[in-house]
């Protein structure tokens, strides 16, 4: 009796492994089809997403807060008189040389939809270690967040 | 055997010659370059020190954001008539470039943007409205669905403004600078009180070897 143990513990381990491997219905799935786009979210990117009412620094040359060329000093938005929105960044060349950079603003209204296309790329000349700052007017009045995006001048 | 081989190579030159089609009309037939759709709104790989489809996008921008931020074109509770056409904007500059091209940008991006907050007046149809009554009058069409001939809008503001410029050219390197300028204004046209402006400017370097047209 124990002769056939052995091989009948094998088979049903080999069995089990074999289930556990398909779907619970018991087929393979198939790889065909589009993929869901997916949101990163992942511990080793932080940086990776949308954090709105904030200014991205898109070249890797200006962001880095250590050695990059620019520093954001301030951000912020407020209403016109005709009740649009105009958001502003206060940018800080690090460098001892003159700077072109471009930024482009993106308005979402308070549940984060986005409202207004990407604005206009506006060119910003800053002085060596000088501050200039950025500002974009919404055309819509129903705007509850923005999102600034700053690239090096081209 | 010579005359053999005579016959069956003319044979083949003949049979050759049938089946080539570029043969008889010498075309290239080859695929050529393709041409390449780029983003309006960035520069591309050719570009000098004119007026480019950055400037015009960014112009249009610029100045429908600054009216629609502005309380006497926007902010008034009964919507003010404004005309946006070519008429009073004026080219000065060395920069050829169809005004329109510029005027037409800003009307169509204002016109969606302002929502109702603006009227837009298409006086540069008017003859569209008279020809039409014409038409009534003379029994060749119907009255239309939306009531008899009325008068044509008066408006309260009109676009205005020019281009100018100021070329700089290196006699040796044969560099070229251009200080552009683009002055946009709304004009109040009871009092001819200007009740908004604003400026678009650049400066450009180049070797001026590309051709505006």
């Amino acid at each position: 009796m124990p002769a056939f143990r052995l091989p009948l513990t094998v088979a049903a381990l080999a069995s089990a492994l074999l289930l556990s491997a398909c779907p619970s219905n018991g087929q393979k799935p198939i790889d065909e089809g589009p993929q869901p786009g997916v949101r990163v979210d992942d511990a080793r990117a932080p940086n990776a997403g949308l954090r709105l009412d904030t200014v991205a620094i898109l070249d890797k040359s200006l962001q880095n807060a250590k050695g990059g060329k620019l520093a954001v000093e301030s951000t912020g938005a407020r209403r016109s008189p005709t009740n649009t929105v105009e958001a502003y960044a206060v940018i800080r060349n690090r460098t001892d040389f003159p700077l072109q950079i471009e930024g482009r603003t993106q308005f979402f209204d308070a549940v984060g939809m986005p409202i207004e296309g990407p604005t206009m790329w506006q060119r910003v000349m800053l002085d060596p270690q000088g501050i200039s700052s950025y500002k974009e007017l919404s055309t819509r009045t129903d705007v509850g967040h923005y999102y600034i995006e700053i690239r090096e001048g081209r | 055997m010579n005359k053999f081989l005579l016959l069956s190579s003319s044979a083949l030159l003949l049979s050759a010659c049938a089946t080539d089609p570029n043969a008889a009309t010498r075309v290239n037939n080859s695929a050529g370059r393709a041409s390449v759709y780029e983003d309006v709104r960035s520069s591309s790989a050719i570009q000098g020190i004119g007026v480019e489809s950055q400037d015009i996008v960014g112009i249009a921008d610029k100045m429908v954001r600054d009216m629609l931020s502005n309380p006497i074109l926007a902010g008034r509770a009964t919507p003010p008539r404004v005309l946006i056409d070519s008429e009073y904007f004026k080219n000065m500059s060395s920069s050829r470039v169809d005004k329109d091209l510029i005027i037409n940008k800003l009307r169509v991006q204002l016109s969606r943007a302002a929502n109702g907050r603006m009227i837009f007046v298409g006086r540069q149809y008017a003859g569209v409205a008279e020809a039409e009554a014409d038409l009534q009058h003379a029994g060749v069409v119907d009255g239309g669905t939306t009531g008899a001939p009325a008068p044509t809008l008066r408006v309260d503001y009109r676009l205005v403004g020019s281009m100018n410029s100021q070329d700089t050219v290196g006699s040796r390197s044969g560099e070229t600078l251009r200080y552009q300028t683009f002055t946009f204004e709304m004009l109040d046209v009871r009092t001819l009180e200007l009740v908004w402006s604003n400026e678009y400017e650049y400066k450009k370097s180049a070797q001026d070897d590309l051709i505006y047209r």
